[in-house]
């Protein structure tokens, strides 16, 4: 059979959890020798984490693991975390972790239950679980844990620590430009405006070339926050190069377009501005960016008295919020009913990968479009992934509920059965007589000892010899009428004979007879003890089968009303979790019509100024 | 009207038009390794905290209930006296991929399983299948068992094996392994028997 490691199994859930590689090391290395632990093993491995975990709390109640007590309870803990059962998983690890195993597995499971508590947004459980580590952890790992460490304060707000942290991590080249990132963001958002803008202008002005995507993206966002630190703090004339240096292409060019044109018309500069602006408006009308250049458009137009251009992008820019905010109505409307929730999981299997699972197709619906922002974060995704446990779980109850119904039936009909039955099984049992054989037993029993005691070679002997013998003495009896003469001697030398043969066949085999009758007396005993533990088990059993039943019958009742209220909680938990999908949906939806609507007012307002000048140039005299 | 009140006009309107806060706090908070700001809304967050906890208590109440339900049923309808389970293992060194095992007992079929790609990759990582779990009477009994699978180069394979068991008056468990002969490279069944 396969091995597997104790630890490694539990480390290996939590790798499976992350989708990381299992490096050989990892690879089991232990026989299993409780097909029951193979059995949970079968379903973990297909990432079928709810039936694994309920196959493990089955096994552990009936005994079933004796020889995987300590990493069945390794591998649960690795369960419930891949199930989003934290807390169980937390107590597990903390009571097993601290002592059982390696530092070195410890370490690194801790670790990745920091980084999965971070994802989740627990940031005090992930600095709880960082703390954990004891050791420096293999080098493709530490980088990420001093990292990981640094967003962790951050997230918690403490600038000072995380800055400290950032500043003394000497960190390898592939993870400097993270690290460096981090320190600008956290001196900025501690004050240190000057400090932080050299952090990330030195990251900002790195040479691109031969680096990878990540890089760029991250040096992109760099540049993007020195700029707008500068346009905020009124220095547009400063916020120009940064922003110049954003990819065109990249994921942050939108927002790097829009402050170009920004610190252009800061300047003076409106047909300049415009060039970038004007770039933004061909771009998707749902970034917030595009529609604010909806706007800067008109107005850099209007600045250049170009006021019929003006007038005009005014005008599509009030089309194309007002088609928007209709779109944007009929969405909220198919999010507040929950139709649009239900769409989410509409194509998805329902299968119990619980925290593993990612929603990864949206469906093609109008509201899709304005929400893929929020889709994408983890606050969504993490309570979508729980109202799609709920609805699991309603199917599970539900399905359990109709098994409930039948085993009532199954005892119902065992009943039925067995009291259908019973009278004819014992009657049938009645007309055994084992203790009449037991009896019958003792009796020969007690003949074959007389016979051993006194050598009595007839009590041995078969039917044919004893006939043999009864003729004999019939014969010598009759001889001994008859008078002594030599007449009758031939006779009675013959009938002498006949008796001295027949003593001597039964005297050779009187051993072998002794033996054998002993040995089937034996056989005898095994017998009659076999019959009477049968008869003992019958016995039992008729009384067992009624507790069985009646036990059976008791906690199926003793469930049901569980199951009922479960049933109830599930439908109450998944109502408010749906909820709270629908809010941040709408929420989010909300936004987006209110800044349309602002917008709007805006593009009317200017509209009706530019209208207003002419008219009023027109009555000019 | 001057271009700063009329831009940072735009930026103190209401529902979220200060874009210029916004786009720098977006990029100010957002991680680098982890690629969102988890805590765009804030009062959602609480929300969620506040429903994971529940999510989570219930979810463990239905682990818990399913539990005492799957044991339950167990015994209901495969009493530990008359119970039988034949489960299936793989340890092969090379290349195997199982495609159905088909068990007779008493020359009657009890199971004839096809393996799904995760099923089969699962077994070859050290997982086992309970595939037959059932009632016999206590005495002699045959089981029959066939595999099929492909090994190196799509080499298809079929193999069987048969045991005579004795059934006693407890739950008897069975183990088809398919092992791989050293000599040939080749999958076999091997049949443990477990008390």
């Amino acid at each position: 059979m396969k091995r597997c490691n104790p630890a490694m199994i539990a480390l290996l859930a939590v790798l499976q959890l992350l989708s990381l590689p299992v490096r050989a090391a990892d690879e089991p290395e232990r026989v299993i020798r409780d097909l029951h632990y193979g059995e949970v093993l079968f379903y973990f491995y297909q990432e079928d984490y709810f039936s694994a975990i309920i196959h493990l709390l089955a096994a552990k109640e009936l005994d079933q693991l004796p020889h995987h007590d300590e990493e069945a309870e390794l591998l649960l803990g690795g369960l419930y975390l891949s199930y989003g059962q934290h807390v169980q998983a937390e107590a597990i690890f903390n009571e097993l972790l601290a002592g059982n195993v390696s530092d070195s597995i410890s370490d690194r499971t801790w670790f990745y239950l920091a980084k999965i508590w971070y994802q989740r947004g627990y940031t005090d459980k992930a600095q709880g679980a960082l703390s954990q580590v004891k050791n420096e952890l293999p080098a493709d790992l530490e980088p990420e844990r001093k990292l990981l460490n640094a967003q962790v304060l951050m997230a918690q707000e403490r600038f000072p620590e995380a800055i400290d942290w950032l500043t003394q991590w000497e960190a390898p080249s592939k993870w400097r430009a993270y690290a460096q990132f981090n320190l600008g963001v956290a001196l900025i958002r501690h004050g240190e405006i000057d400090a932080g803008t050299r952090i990330l202008n030195a990251l900002g002005t790195e040479d691109i070339k031969r680096r990878s995507e990540e890089f760029k993206s991250l040096r992109d966002k760099a540049n993007l926050a020195i700029g707008y630190a500068y346009l905020q703090s009124d220095q547009s004339d400063l916020a120009m190069e940064p922003l110049q240096r954003v990819r065109l292409k990249g994921p942050f060019s939108n927002k790097a377009l829009l402050g170009v044109g920004w610190a252009d018309s800061s300047a003076g500069h409106f047909h300049a501005a415009l060039s970038p602006w004007l770039e933004l408006n061909t771009r998707s009308v749902l970034d917030p960016a595009v529609q604010e250049s909806l706007l800067a458009v008109p107005y850099a137009f209007a600045k250049l008295e170009a006021d019929g251009q003006a007038a005009n992008h005014y005008q599509t820019a009030v089309e194309v919020f007002k088609t928007e905010m209709v779109r944007l109505d009929q969405s909220i409307i198919s999010v507040a009913d929950g139709a649009f929730i239900r769409t989410l999981l509409a194509n998805d299997v329902n299968d119990a990968r619980g925290w593993f699972w990612r929603l990864d197709q949206l469906p093609d619906t109008p509201a899709s479009r304005y929400l893929y922002h929020l889709l994408a974060t983890h606050e969504f995704q993490e309570a979508l992934k729980n109202y799609r446990d709920l609805v699991y779980l309603r199917e599970n109850i539900d399905r359990w509920e109709a098994s409930v119904q039948a085993f009532y039936n199954i005892v119902e009909t065992a009943n039925y059965a067995y009291v259908r039955r019973l009278p004819f099984i014992w009657e049938h049992f009645d007309n055994i007589d084992l203790y009449g054989m037991i009896a019958d037993r003792d009796v020969l029993s007690s003949r074959f000892r007389s016979v051993n005691a006194s050598d009595d070679l007839l009590g041995l002997a078969t039917s044919e010899e004893k006939q043999m013998q009864s003729e004999l003495d019939a014969v010598g009896e009759r001889l001994g009428r008859l008078p002594y003469t030599q007449e009758f001697a031939d006779f009675r030398d013959k009938h002498r004979l006949l008796q001295g043969v027949l003593k001597w066949k039964m005297q050779e085999d009187y051993r072998a007879r002794l033996w054998r009758t002993r040995r089937e007396l034996k056989y005898l005993d095994a017998e009659l003890a076999l019959a009477q533990q049968r008869n003992k088990r019958v016995l039992k059993a008729r009384l067992n089968m009624t507790e069985r039943l009646d036990e059976m019958a008791n906690r199926i009742e003793g469930l049901e009303p569980k199951l009922a209220v479960l049933s109830d909680n599930v439908e109450l938990v998944a109502a408010d979790q749906e909820n709270l999908l629908r809010g941040l949906a709408v929420y989010e939806l909300e936004n987006q019509k209110q800044r349309l609507a602002a917008y709007m007012v805006q593009a009317r307002f200017a509209l009706a100024t530019i209208y207003d000048k002419a008219s009023s140039e027109d009555q000019a005299p | 009207m001057n271009f700063k009140s009329r831009v940072f006009s735009f930026l103190r309107i209401p529902g979220g038009s200060r874009i210029v806060a916004t786009i720098l706090t977006s990029v100010m908070c957002t991680g680098t390794v982890s690629a969102q700001d988890f805590g765009s809304i804030e009062s959602s967050s609480e929300d969620f905290r506040s429903l994971d906890s529940q999510v989570q208590d219930l979810k463990q109440e239905v682990m818990d209930l399913n539990r005492d339900l799957f044991i339950l049923e167990e015994e209901l309808l495969f009493p530990a006296n008359t119970q039988v389970a034949v489960f299936v293992s793989v340890d092969v060194g090379f290349f195997f991929a199982l495609d159905s095992v088909q068990i007779k007992i008493d020359n009657k079929e009890v199971a004839n399983y096809l393996y799904t790609e995760r099923e089969s990759g699962a077994l070859l990582r050290g997982g086992v299948h309970r595939l037959y779990l059932g009632n016999l009477k206590v005495g002699e009994h045959e089981l029959v068992a066939f595999f099929t699978g492909k090994g190196t180069h799509n080499r298809d394979f079929r193999r069987g094996a048969s045991l005579i068991f004795d059934k006693g008056v407890g739950a008897k468990y069975m183990e088809l392994k398919i092992v791989d002969t050293e000599r040939k490279l080749q999958p076999e069944f091997d049949i443990k028997e477990w008390e």
